[in-house]
């Protein structure tokens, strides 16, 4: 089994392009390029950012004022900033969103690639991921 | 002489497996019936649809959290997760450990891209619509590997009892527990009592390297089975 790239064409495009292609080498080749790109920022992340240590945690203290919460819970807490009322319309809120996101194949049964003609769909998907990495920019303290 | 002169022809990987083949070790009925070998070479020469760059984001989610998984054996070594061990054994790797600043980091920074890669990862499925049948039990699979991620950020985060940890870990358990008839329950089982304390950092610890990496691993067994059996989506 020699490495042999694009030499196994077994269908081809209108335009003559090779629709398909071996596992390997052609693909493990592209995830291993990616994964070495990855390891490369991640090393150069650690070694020009080095993590700080905060305080102690002291319990019996109220959070200082410049307290930041942790950036995976900024969506629930900018959620919990605009619902009104109690804490349990934002968790049951969140939870609901979860089961909906864990079931979608069964909400979207059209059977359409395109996401054009799922727009019932994609248009309340696409709005939720633009909040969340919105709300991930947004600096948000741990509410007192 | 046909093996070798098919290893002096062929490529390194095929060197590679001519060398670890298990032809030999296994013997008898199974031998005829397994070949470990010919399944590789299947699956290896398996032709795939000419996929985007964006095709690779599962395979680095897959890479983070064996980058996570090293990091986080060499940070085990050193840390305790009592109270107030957790912060002094932190400092101790951050100041004295070897590399153990860099090791941390790196922990840390792996983590967030973790996320972020597993959640390009879900897009990308999304915008191509590939969560429908015959993949939906793929996406089912998938976005409990998302929130297992979202899991691990959670329960770390608290490890080094740092103030902003602390707080943050109360802030989303009292939300937990004001979840109608279970939450109360669930937030007891999640904090080991009342209060956010030692034996909640004794809690996120056994989830943060042994609940939540069995079932990461779990799922990500039956996601990649699937992807195997099902092929990548077409691009279209």
């Amino acid at each position: 089994m020699t490495a042999k790239p694009y030499r196994t064409r077994r269908k081809q495009t209108r335009h003559g392009e090779q629709k398909e292609y071996p596992f390997y080498p052609n693909f493990i080749f592209r995830v291993l390029m990616v994964i070495l790109g990855a390891l490369a920022v991640i090393t150069m992340l650690s070694a020009l950012f080095p993590l700080p240590l905060d305080h102690i945690a002291d319990p019996l203290a109220q959070p200082a004022p410049g307290t930041r919460a942790l950036w995976i819970l900024k969506p629930a807490i900018l959620l919990s900033s605009i619902l009104p009322g109690r804490s349990s319309l934002t968790v049951v809120f969140i939870a609901i969103l979860a089961v909906l996101f864990v079931f979608l194949p069964l909400l979207d049964r059209s059977g359409h690639s395109s996401i054009k003609r799922r727009t019932l769909v994609a248009v309340p998907f696409l709005l939720w991921m633009l909040f969340l990495a919105l709300s991930l920019m947004v600096s948000t303290g741990v509410p007192g | 002489m046909k093996a070798r002169n098919r290893r002096a022809n062929g490529g390194l990987l095929e060197g590679l497996m001519e060398r670890i083949g298990i032809r030999g070790l296994v013997s008898g009925p199974l031998e005829r019936k397994v070949s470990a070998r010919g399944a590789m070479e299947a699956a290896l020469k398996k032709p795939i649809p000419r996929v985007s760059w964006w095709s690779c984001f599962g395979g680095i989610a897959l890479f983070l959290f064996l980058i996570q998984t090293a990091t986080g054996i060499l940070l085990m070594f050193y840390y305790i997760p009592s109270d107030p061990e957790a912060h002094r054994t932190i400092l101790y790797i951050t100041g004295r450990a070897p590399f153990g600043w860099f090791f941390r980091t790196i922990h840390h920074w792996a983590g967030i891209g973790m996320v972020i890669t597993v959640s390009v990862h879900v897009l990308r499925v999304f915008v191509k619509g590939a969560y429908q049948k015959p993949r939906d039990l793929n996406w089912l699979v998938g976005s409990t590997l998302f929130f297992l991620t979202a899991g691990f950020i959670l329960t770390g985060d608290l490890l080094p009892w740092t103030q902003s940890a602390y707080w943050s870990a109360v802030w989303w358990t009292d939300l937990v527990g004001s979840f109608p008839v279970i939450g109360h329950q669930f937030q007891l089982f999640l904090r080991g009592g009342e209060n956010v304390t030692g034996s909640t950092i004794t809690r996120f610890y056994v989830f943060h390297v042994f609940g939540l990496p069995v079932l990461t691993t779990l799922f990500m067994v039956i996601h990649f089975t699937l992807v195997g059996k099902l092929g990548l989506s077409e691009p279209k």
